[in-house]
């Protein structure tokens, strides 16, 4: 076992585990600032080390969260971690996956609606369609199975006849020449 | 039936009471000038004279005698004349080496009662290993002892392959003080500072009587050290905010920290023309008491979401230092105040504009959250930059993240750049998130992060830096909670580096 690599937990009377997680780095101070320490040292001082407990993981951008789960106690004394790794509600998922993006892209087209608007008026109905096919976006989605924002199909924006195969419908386009930036 | 115990005079004044089946019975009738009292007769303190010496050893003692009145005064001298060599004060100061002692050496003492004018004997038998095969303790009986900062224990040294060790009189030693057959002590109980202690070791090995020791007896001053050390903990990258918790037990001796804590910064914005997220505030305490071997929590901010999300409070029992907001179009406006429940906030971002910032800087805010029983408290603090925004269709493009603020001290406290700006985002090539803070004296800077998740997220640096705004939007630097201890260390600026 690479003690330096996990944390540990104190131990009560009962051998039960009490308060939070200690870092490594604070049971090299609490063992007399030395690394020369094993598994029964530290249960002899009152503390177990705790395996799977160092781990990276991401959160807020995918479908799923980890979390840390229960602690289970082995069979010689020490602990492993436990980790959850859970799918997020719906609604969080929207919000994730389309609802800034998709307010953006209706906050950025607004100007093409109003009454002073310079585009014509056929230009003003192709980007009311745009902007109701994004109104009507999340509907299309099925929100049970969608892992990924890449999972959505964008509308384009009028306009942009020949899109690159792998652009991004979300990248912001060059007011001058259209191209994605 | 009781014995006959006859009653005769003994040598000066007083009366003995005389047991014919011993001598020197002890016990004295002595007048007070209204009669006769009985009192126990003095005896010699044989602990402070060795059992077994080596014969190339020297002896240095004082004599004790006790046992008779309360009020007695004691002289000493030698009752058959100089022995073996060895000095005899009257005040029973004995010296000498035990190079001119015979194998069995018998020290005849007379103790005078110069209170009641009393005499008594006292032989004094001493085993002499003529080749020098006892173990005897080497390490110097009076000088001072320097134990490493934290360290509670000293080690003994002694002859002739010593195999057992005893503390044979703990004196005035702490309570729980120990000593192992490899003549380490340990100290039960330390409280830093310089103490004298007194008290008596014994060695030995098989060339002894089982159970028998060969004696030192020390006045010794020892010098603890007060421990150093420190400790970090930080949030991850890719949080979705929230906090981190943990337990940090004090380490033995440890019974004061200095603490500074920064909150994640908050999350930035994929909105158009939305703010950076805010940075995390920073607070520090100094000289805060711990209790070795308690443990306290310890909570770090892990940084805000690119959807927004507030980044985590970092805190230590009785401070706390926010979490930045979220970038929003209004949001929270703690800049450079005091939030709720004392928090200290960071800079907030700025929305993006032509050459205008994105995240908030860490760190930066106003202090009044030092515990009560700390000795420092409503310091100013400065973090990293805000991060930037491109010229060219910022508010379009996005910024960068907030520079966060090193861990190793207040840079801007003394002198130097607070923690660097964030750069510029453009397009898919966001800004990354802006440099830390260089951490003042010890520079630690915070490490910039960006770009991991293909089409760039322009994040706020370490620490507590805001997270960028617009295409993308970043995540916030993680917080952070560090703890230092030791002798000339705190916050701001002072030693505040891995030592």
């Amino acid at each position: 076992m690479n003690y330096k690599s996990v944390y540990y937990i104190r131990l009560d009377e009962n051998n039960e585990p009490i308060e939070g997680l200690i870092s490594a780095q604070n049971m090299f101070y609490v063992m007399d600032s030395s690394w020369d320490f094993n598994l029964e040292d530290c249960l002899a001082a009152g503390f177990a080390p705790v395996l799977d407990s160092d781990r990276d993981y991401l959160n807020g951008d995918g479908d799923r969260e980890v979390v840390m789960g229960a602690m289970e106690k082995n069979e010689d004394g020490s602990y492993t971690q436990l980790w959850v790794d859970e799918n997020i509600p719906v609604a969080e998922k929207r919000a994730r996956f389309m609802e800034r993006t998709r307010l953006n892209l209706l906050s950025q087209s607004d100007w093409t609606q109003v009454v002073d608007s310079p585009l014509s008026d056929e230009e003003k109905a192709e980007y009311a369609t745009y902007r109701q096919t994004l109104r009507d976006l999340p509907s299309t989605i099925n929100w049970d199975t969608i892992q990924s924002d890449s999972e959505i199909n964008w509308p384009r924006q009028p306009g942009i006849e020949t899109p690159a195969e792998d652009a991004d419908p979300t990248t912001p386009l060059d007011p001058e020449t259209g191209e994605p930036l | 039936m009781g014995r006959f115990i006859g009653l005769t005079k003994n040598k000066g004044s007083g009366l003995a009471i005389e047991d014919p089946d011993f001598d020197n019975s002890g016990l004295v009738l002595t007048s007070n000038g209204t009669g006769f009292v009985l009192a126990g007769g003095a005896a010699l303190d044989r602990t402070v004279l060795p059992d077994f010496v080596n014969s190339n050893q020297s002896i240095s003692t004082n004599l004790v005698a006790t046992g008779a009145f309360d009020n007695s005064v004691y002289t000493f001298a030698w009752r058959d004349g100089v022995q073996y060599g060895l000095s005899l004060s009257s005040s029973g100061a004995l010296s000498g080496s035990a190079s001119s002692m015979d194998a069995e050496s018998v020290l005849k003492f007379d103790i005078y009662d110069s209170t009641y004018d009393i005499t008594y004997e006292a032989d004094v038998t001493i085993q002499v290993s003529l080749s020098n095969s006892y173990p005897a303790i080497t390490t110097s009986p009076t000088s001072n002892v320097s134990l490493s900062p934290g360290v509670s224990q000293t080690t003994f040294s002694a002859s002739n392959s010593p195999t057992e060790w005893s503390i044979i009189s703990a004196g005035t030693l702490p309570n729980g003080t120990t000593i192992n057959n490899s003549g380490v002590l340990t100290f039960g109980s330390i409280t830093i500072g310089t103490f004298s202690y007194t008290f008596t070791l014994g060695v030995r090995n098989s060339s002894l009587p089982a159970g028998v020791y060969s004696t030192t007896s020390f006045n010794k001053s020892f010098t603890f050290q007060e421990p150093i050390g420190q400790q970090q903990y930080q949030g991850a990258y890719g949080q979705n905010g929230g906090q981190c918790s943990f337990t940090w037990v004090a380490p033995s001796g440890v019974q004061k920290v200095n603490v500074m804590a920064i909150g994640a910064g908050g999350g930035g914005r994929y909105d158009w023309a939305a703010c950076g997220g805010h940075g995390g505030g920073m607070v520090w305490a100094n000289d805060i008491p711990v209790t070795p071997g308690q443990g306290y929590t310890v909570q770090v901010g892990r940084g805000g979401c690119w959807n927004g999300t507030t980044g985590g409070c970092s805190c230590w029992p009785g401070m706390k230092a926010c979490g930045g907001c979220c970038g929003c179009y209004g949001g929270c406006f703690d800049f450079g105040s005091v939030g709720a429940n004392g928090a200290c906030c960071g800079g907030y971002g700025m929305m993006a504009y032509d050459n205008t910032g994105g995240g908030g800087g860490g760190g930066a805010g106003y202090c009044s959250a030092a515990p009560a029983s700390s000795q420092t408290a409503n310091y100013c603090g400065c973090g990293g930059g805000g991060g930037s925004a491109t010229s060219h269709h910022s508010s379009t493009f996005g910024s960068g993240g907030g520079g966060g603020t090193g861990s190793c001290g207040m840079c801007c406290y003394r002198s130097g750049a607070c923690g660097a700006c964030g750069n510029p985002g453009y397009s898919h090539q966001t800004g990354s998130g802006g440099q830390g803070g260089s951490g003042g004296t010890c520079g630690n800077p915070g490490e910039p992060w960006s770009n991991w998740r293909g089409n760039g997220y322009n994040c706020g640096g370490t620490f507590g830096g805001g997270g960028g705004s617009q295409h993308g939007g970043g995540w916030g630097g993680p917080g952070v909670v560090r703890i230092i201890w030791g002798a000339g260390r705190n916050w701001p600026c002072t030693n505040t580096h891995n030592l």
